[in-house]
């Protein structure tokens, strides 16, 4: 039975085998996106799972994975992973609990084994910065995008993101100097 | 300015020679982020890496930067799960096939609230039926004007055995007829006990009817203070509804602003097919 025999029947098969090769095409990026942003893995699936349902809510039968919806996908993650850290800060605030917890959050087995301490120091100088350089810097060293594609996720121009990834990476040098210099008195 | 002008205003203008140096390293220190993430044109390119050779402090900069990027780079191997569990993935195809279910899921707090709100306004709306519809009827008045002669305890005449007789009156005093008394008007009680306690007796259940108010009167305006009550219940229970309502659009619509403050973008519909 052909779908376009009958146009306004529930998604079909060929529906669910195309939402699957979505998810298999784009999940391992945005999970490691959502990871990154987040510092959390499981927090990261639900984030992620979350940003494909909200694909599903939209759903046209034409659809297919393209860098456009690519860039789509990381912006629905991006703010959902944006929702997820004001509930867990509010949640936080209701509790008391201190924001070093935050760092704590990182399960201890994540970092791979070898990791040099300046590594691990620079992960977690990363979590300093504002959302919106983590996410230009995410997007730049770990995902590889340019900045035409860091441009279409984040709505920014591309000279803008230039601007906010340079003075990121210079916040990074120097927190990561103090930091240094700190260890060393 | 975008980087096709760059481009072209770096063509344009050749290496200053030896004195421009100095000027050029805020420049140049601008252009090292772009430079060590590939992202300047050939021509630039080439500018910035001539500079490096021949000034240590912007090669110094451009180290320490490099060194920033290396150590990012050396925790990209960090784990994370490279796929949604089958459990996500099963929830993720039930949003497709029953996108209302999926909906109702994902703001279950909303649906959560406004279940909460209906079953609250039920409740309210059924104490109150029931409290009005529990309530004792009003005393009813009902006027018996009777002489003294003919008046005598109506308890009384349930206990007797034997229908009232004559031989049971009393002795009746014959007056003349110019010393009428007053005619005694007697209050029957139709149902329920007496009040047991003083508050009931100060504070009745129902008003009380007015003086020289007809048993119709007294019923329809018993009947538009109900519903009354009734009315003001529904506004209380609809009122707290929109302000429920209305407190939740309000704190979107600011979580919305805040957010856009705070690293959120806008999505729009995907671009699907």
């Amino acid at each position: 039975m052909d779908d376009s025999d009958h146009p306004d029947q529930a998604p079909g098969q060929d529906d669910l085998a195309k939402l699957e090769e979505i998810i298999t095409e784009f999940e391992a990026p945005l999970l490691r996106y959502a990871a990154r942003i987040l510092n959390n893995s499981s927090a990261a699936q639900d984030v992620v799972q979350t940003t494909f349902i909200k694909l599903c809510r939209y759903w046209q039968t034409d659809a297919r994975p393209t860098p456009q919806l690519s860039a789509w996908l990381y912006r629905v993650a991006h703010n959902a992973a944006v929702d997820h850290l004001r509930k867990e800060s509010r949640r936080r605030a209701l509790l008391r609990e201190h924001s070093e917890e935050r760092q704590c959050l990182s399960q201890p087995g994540r970092d791979g084994p070898g990791l040099s301490d300046m590594a691990r120091k620079a992960a977690q100088c990363l979590q300093t910065l504002s959302l919106r350089e983590q996410q230009t810097v995410i997007l730049k060293v770990y995902e590889e995008k340019s900045y035409r594609e860091i441009s279409a996720i984040t709505g920014l121009s591309e000279g803008n993101v230039g601007y906010i990834l340079h003075h990121a990476m210079k916040k990074l040098a120097v927190a990561l100097k103090r930091l240094t210099a700190n260890e060393t008195m | 300015m975008n980087d096709q002008e760059d481009k072209r205003a770096a063509d344009a203008s050749p290496l200053s020679p030896g004195g421009g140096m100095s000027l050029k390293c805020d420049d140049i220190r601008e252009l090292l982020t772009d430079y060590l993430t590939h992202e300047l044109g050939d021509s630039r390119s080439a500018l910035v890496r001539e500079h490096l050779r021949k000034c240590e402090h912007c090669k110094a900069a451009a180290h320490e930067m490099a060194e920033t990027f290396d150590l990012l780079r050396a925790n990209k191997g960090a784990s994370a799960p490279d796929r949604l569990s089958d459990a996500q993935r099963a929830r993720v195809a039930r949003a497709l096939k029953h996108p209302i279910i999926c909906w109702i899921e994902v703001n279950h707090s909303l649906v959560s609230a406004v279940i909460a709100v209906f079953l609250i306004m039920l409740l309210l709306a059924s104490i109150v039926l029931i409290t009005i519809m529990n309530r004792r009827p009003p005393e009813t008045i009902i006027d018996i004007r009777m002489t003294p002669y003919e008046s005598f305890e109506l308890d009384k005449l349930e206990e007797r055995e034997v229908p009232v007789g004559l031989s049971d009156m009393p002795e009746p005093e014959l007056r003349p007829l110019e010393s009428e008394e007053p005619t005694i008007p007697a209050v029957v009680t139709e149902t329920a006990p007496p009040p047991e306690t003083q508050a009931e007796v100060t504070r009745p259940a129902t008003p009380a009817p007015r003086a020289k108010e007809s048993h119709d009167e007294y019923s329809r305006r018993l009947g538009n203070i109900r519903r009354n009550r009734l009315f003001g219940v529904f506004l209380i229970a609809v009122a707290s509804l929109l302000l429920g309502v209305g407190a939740f659009l309000v704190r979107r619509i600011w979580r919305r602003s805040d957010g856009l403050a705070d690293g959120s973008v806008e999505e729009g519909p995907p671009p699907l097919g």
